[in-house]
């Protein structure tokens, strides 16, 4: 079944629509999950409160990308379920990618916070500005949390070349943020 | 505000880039080192030709290599002649290793990525009227024709496919 015709379901509050969204991206979900959470309680928790949220709001929304729908209700979820001092304890990807994610920001000290969102909006302006590839590499690492090596292999590149490429994507951040005046 | 808050925030990027990030990598085809191969064949072919009995006269040589160069430069075409002027490169190849075309409509477009309905499916991977996902080349940026006649390669995801070359198709039923 395509994604169209699983939301059509969704729209004729047919239940059958949670059976083939987890037929379809169930793996998927709980993969994405389960990266940045390393629990498999908590992860299966947080793709079932996925299809939930999906049932919730399909409709009114109608998605363009499915999965990527899903994915971002997901990892919304993951994030939000995470417990930041145990993800250090066990050194979890997610520690080094909020590690690497600090480097960006430019003074750390400023006094206006930006909201979550607002700065999600800053970042999308951001990635527009970025070649394909180079965007698809830094949604990989920090979006999906892939490890270098495993960028490396998706794009057939060594890794050395992926850490380059993600230095300079970071520097470009940091450049950007402070340029819309995320600065002293 | 924190690496955390700014990994958090991640989580607010618009769709269509997580989708972007999703699909796989384009393996790009590349078209010399098929021309090369083409041409190679046709070099052995005409190798073999050459060597057949009768062939001694010095006439018949000379006519052999020209026919031989004349395939050579057939087959090597440059990778615009798939949707140039000139002769496409699946015919200057065995059918056996042409890949895989069919007819889309475009209903939308997201820079590299297309949702498109399927009219006519050459190898019938896909049925008509399916909803399908065709990735372009990364750089591709002109302005494209609403009907399309591609090549392509499938993808992972079942309804995911590369287009490799693409023209405007002809004669779309109308409904």
């Amino acid at each position: 079944m395509d994604d169209g015709q699983i939301i059509e379901l969704y729209f004729r509050r047919d239940e059958e629509a949670i059976r083939q969204t987890q037929l379809a991206y169930g793996g998927r979900l709980y993969n994405l999950s389960y990266r940045l959470l390393l629990r498999r309680e908590d992860a299966e928790e947080s793709v079932s409160d996925t299809y939930l949220k999906a049932w919730e709001t399909i409709p009114p929304t109608r998605p363009v990308f499915f999965y990527a729908y899903l994915a971002k209700i997901c990892r919304f979820l993951s994030m939000g379920r995470l417990d930041w001092n145990n993800a250090a304890k066990r050194k979890a990807e997610v520690v080094t990618l909020s590690d690497e994610l600090a480097c960006c920001i430019p003074d750390v000290s400023r006094e206006q916070q930006l909201q979550a969102q607002e700065l999600g909006a800053l970042l999308n302006d951001f990635l527009a500005t970025l070649s394909d590839e180079n965007r698809r590499i830094f949604m990989r690492r920090y979006w999906y949390g892939d490890s270098i090596g495993e960028i490396a292999q998706r794009f057939r590149l060594g890794e050395s070349n992926v850490k380059t490429k993600l230095m300079r994507t970071r520097n470009a951040l940091r450049a950007f943020l402070e340029k819309e005046g995320v600065k002293p | 505000m924190n690496g955390k808050e700014m990994l958090e925030s991640m989580s607010y990027v618009d769709e269509k880039y997580i989708a972007d990030a999703e699909v796989p990598p384009k393996r790009r085809l590349h078209w010399q080192p098929v021309a090369a191969a083409a041409a190679c064949l046709a070099l052995v072919l005409a190798g073999v030709g050459l060597l057949a009995p009768g062939r001694e006269n010095p006439m018949e040589l000379a006519a052999a290599h020209e026919q031989a160069v004349a395939q050579l430069e057939e087959a090597a075409v440059s990778e615009d002649a798939i949707t140039g002027g000139g002769m496409p490169l699946v015919a200057a190849v065995p059918k056996s290793v042409a890949p895989p075309e069919m007819t889309v409509t475009v209903l939308a477009r997201e820079g590299s990525t297309l949702r498109c309905t399927v009219e006519t499916s050459g190898d019938g991977a896909f049925q008509p009227g399916q909803e399908i996902t065709v990735l372009l080349p990364q750089e591709e940026t002109e302005e494209l024709p609403t009907h399309l006649h591609i090549f392509y390669t499938p993808e992972e995801a079942a309804d995911t496919v590369t287009a490799l070359a693409w023209e405007e198709a002809q004669d779309i039923p109308q409904e």
